[in-house]
């Protein structure tokens, strides 16, 4: 067998296909250098530590409202003075 | 240093050509070639950071080539499969209406009959005797042993050998 290209391309190819593959930087991402695989798993689980004590936090001491607080001390028999004391944070 | 681009350019700039002609071989026809060395450079500019340097960008650059035109190949089984074809049958027909084929009706004989070969078979027939690759390169950039490679080429051979007995083109 002989060898010979009997193959051709369409006039300026090649200078055209050089010039669209070098965009191809320009419209994709700069490519990221990955984070090792141990590094990553150590990340995971310090943002899940993380996330676990925030949500911990929030369950164990839930937000009360004023008017809650107000409630709770009326019920109880805290005197006015102490309400107060703990309502505007003076002493009386 | 050379920040990304700048390797990303080099490579384009001493591969881009080289690739085009491999791939244009296995594929069958210009368009086809085109829209895979797009994916093939792309695939080239992602996998950038992990080049380490371990192979050489030759061989790291043409291992991205011939693994995606492999599974651009297999993709075109299937899609032959669901229009009921035989993708070795349309890779031949590619070569038989390509546009810019240029050259005798032997050497478009030669063309289709190396189109029939297995895709496998095809790569390091191509990779061997058209690239002139020695089959370690062939070798590092397939994975395959230099032995297995040898006996894939002989076996090409002979089937082209075999197709082509009728024409006189084996000569």
């Amino acid at each position: 067998m002989t060898k010979k290209n009997p193959i051709s391309v369409p006039d300026g190819y090649f200078a055209s296909l050089e010039e669209r593959l070098q965009q191809i930087p320009a419209q994709k991402a700069a490519p990221r250098f990955r984070m090792a695989p141990y590094l990553a798993f150590a990340a995971s689980l310090l943002a899940l530590a993380v996330i676990g004590n925030f949500i911990l936090r929030k369950s164990a001491s839930p937000e009360l409202s004023d008017d809650d607080i107000r409630s709770y001390l009326l019920a109880s028999n805290t005197s006015v003075e102490q309400i107060y004391s703990v309502i505007y944070e003076e002493d009386y | 240093m050379e920040n990304p681009e700048q390797v990303f350019n080099g490579i384009v700039h001493d591969y881009a050509e080289r690739l085009y002609w491999h791939v244009r071989r296995m594929v069958g026809s210009h368009e086809d070639a085109d829209d895979l060395l797009q994916d093939i450079f792309l695939k080239i500019w992602s996998a950038l950071p992990s080049f380490r340097g371990e192979a050489q960008l030759f061989t790291w650059v043409w291992r991205i080539a011939t693994n995606e035109t492999l599974n651009w190949l297999r993709k075109e089984k299937v899609r032959a499969a669901l229009r009921f074809a035989s993708a070795d049958d349309l890779a031949a027909q590619k070569v038989a209406a390509d546009p810019y084929f240029n050259g005798t009706a032997a050497e478009r004989e030669i063309a289709k009959a190396i189109a029939r070969l297995p895709d496998k078979q095809r790569q390091v027939f191509l990779l061997r005797w058209w690239d002139e690759l020695s089959y370690e390169e062939i070798s590092a950039i397939t994975g395959t042993s230099v032995g297995a490679l040898k006996a894939s080429y002989h076996l090409a051979k002979e089937k082209l050998q075999l197709n082509l007995s009728d024409t006189d083109v084996s000569k």
